[in-house]
């Protein structure tokens, strides 16, 4: 039996690990250094109605232990996508699409364009590389507005992706009465650097969102805070794994599906020994990987 | 394993790392056809930096890869507590091959053009540098000219009535050759931060006259009259000054 096997709204994922939206595009350059077999799912990078250059360089800036990026969802637009990308995605893993836009019938027609080629839709409410007046995540009515109008066009489980930089059971709340089936705690971090020789930002844009280790533990209580909150609803926990380690904390944490991002973009051919470091572990604890989903609130494992 | 050997003023160093893969060819000697100059390598040690950092190819000769890196990075703090070199390519695309070009290139833009001139025995070369020391590290072919400050690349070059030119350096350097040679067939070798070094992150975005490209995917050699804007990468490049100050803290 698939120890790693976990069923989530209906989908059946062969394991918990699910490439995050971005780091490895649309899955073109990806799939030449790992098959999609063996990853749970794979989430693309962000769709919109219209093609999007992205932001202006430098769009990346390293940090101890992570890295800074301001690319600004770039793709090349849903007509592009319907057309040419999305009948490509690999069927051997659960095939995610993440969509973005700015008002409700964008991505209610986005979801209506898309569903048929994907298991699951992600509604991405919280870039923080697009909006000037900030994530859409941040007004509760939009994003509710948002959802429900997504909700209306399909049966498909919804994600919804919030930002770390709000109230995450807040911003679970509002996605969970709005129609949402799982919560992706989280996108990235907003912060910046300086280069102290000549006292301006490295990004072009000032602020970037920050990946990488570096923000686990952050991200950890976000998702041990939102499953406290709302058990039955699941949860993707989103931020700087690197170990099958880091992926059995977000299970403890309470995640069901633990995405990979950076991980992905630096190290694609590093993600099976993840995988099967997650099957050793559940194989030396005798347990499956349901059991410890949300291990840290029932006082540990049994 | 790992082989390396600073300059004298301590601004540089060559990094040797083996080199074992042989694709299909059973005789190591054909080794040197897998790996083209203009080509990059993802380098990081086992324990960081956490992004690898892409270094040209300097040289590849008996199974050995060599890296001309400049000092005071984030990736040479790592690489002074770690025994174990990681590397990840080779990524990008070969430098076109011109017909009689005329190479140039400042400070650890020598890297590439370096192996360049090697592999197809160009002679005609402007290498910079801010001093000698850096003479002594580098192995420049007798036929090229070098220069120290104050006395520029370019101040030797613009004098060459070449065709053909390739040039990597800093922006400025960059940036000056465009202008200079803005008549001429030149290329540029463009540096920029990335994360995947494959074309999946479009983080080494550049402005073209077609639409955004990458570095890694659609470079790192560029036709100069392509690039909207050379100065772009300037803070990117310039990033290391963060890095050198904290090592200065960490040394007192």
């Amino acid at each position: 039996m698939n120890k790693l096997k976990i069923t989530i709204k209906g989908v059946e994922f062969k394991n918990p690990i699910v490439i995050a939206s971005g780091p490895a595009g649309f899955g073109e350059e990806f799939f030449e250094y790992l098959s999609p077999s063996e990853i749970g799912g794979f989430t693309t990078k962000t769709v919109t109605p219209f093609p999007k250059d992205g932001n202006k360089p430098p769009r990346i800036v390293y940090v101890r232990s992570g890295l800074l990026n301001s690319i600004g969802l770039q793709n090349p637009g849903i007509k592009i996508f319907e057309s040419r990308i999305a009948p490509k995605l690999p069927k051997t893993t659960r095939r995610i699409i993440s969509i973005g836009g700015e008002s409700p019938d964008d991505f209610s027609d986005l979801t209506s364009r898309i569903e048929e080629f994907c298991d699951m839709l992600e509604i991405n409410l919280s870039c923080p590389n697009v909006h000037s007046k900030g994530v859409i995540a941040a007004d509760g009515k939009l994003s509710k507005d948002i959802i429900s109008a997504c909700r209306e066009r399909t049966n498909k489980p919804l994600i919804v992706k919030i930002s770390p930089d709000l109230n995450v059971v807040e911003q679970s709340r509002v996605a969970k009465e709005s129609g949402a089936d799982i919560i992706n705690v989280a996108n990235s971090i907003q912060g910046t650097r300086f280069n102290v020789e000549t006292g301006q930002p490295f990004l072009k844009r000032i602020n970037g969102g920050l990946s990488g280790p570096a923000f686990m533990p952050i991200i950890l209580w976000k998702v041990y805070q939102v499953k406290e909150a709302f058990p039955d609803l699941p949860i993707i926990g989103l931020g700087g794994v690197t170990t099958s380690r880091d992926v059995v904390e977000y299970a403890i944490a309470g995640a069901s599906l633990v995405g990979v991002g950076a991980e992905a973009m630096i190290n694609p051919k590093g993600i099976p020994a993840i995988v099967r470091g997650v099957g050793e572990f559940l194989k030396r604890k005798k347990m499956n990987f349901e059991d410890i989903v949300g291990a840290a609130h029932k006082g540990g494992f049994e | 394993m790992k082989d390396f050997k600073y300059s004298k003023d301590g601004e540089f160093l060559l990094v040797d790392v083996p080199y074992d893969d042989f694709g299909s060819a059973k005789d190591t000697s054909k080794i040197r056809e897998n790996v083209f100059p203009g080509q990059f390598f993802m380098v990081k040690t086992p324990v960081g930096p956490y992004v690898p950092r892409p270094f040209s190819v300097y040289d590849l000769k008996d199974g050995m890869l060599r890296f001309l890196i400049k000092s005071g990075g984030e990736f040479e703090h790592f690489f002074k507590n770690s025994s174990k070199i990681v590397i990840d390519g080779p990524f990008g695309n070969p430098m076109p091959i011109l017909e009689h070009p005329l190479l140039l290139s400042g400070g650890a833009g020598y890297a590439p053009i370096h192996f360049y001139a090697m592999r197809y025995e160009f002679k005609e070369m402007v290498v910079g540098a801010r001093d000698e020391a850096f003479f002594e590290l580098v192995d420049v072919p007798t036929s090229s000219v070098s220069t120290v400050e104050p006395t520029t690349v370019l101040d030797v070059a613009k004098f060459s009535p070449l065709e053909n030119v390739i040039a990597c350096g800093p922006v400025p350097m960059l940036e000056k050759t465009a202008e200079i040679f803005k008549d001429r067939n030149l290329y540029l070798v463009m540096e920029e931060k990335m994360a995947c070094g494959r074309g999946m992150c479009e983080g080494c975005a550049i402005m073209t006259k077609s639409g955004i490209k990458f570095v890694c995917k659609d470079g790192p050699t560029f036709p100069a009259n392509e690039i909207m804007d050379v100065s772009a990468g300037h803070s990117a490049v310039e990033e290391n000054s963060n890095e050198q100050i904290e090592d200065h803290d960490q040394r007192r």
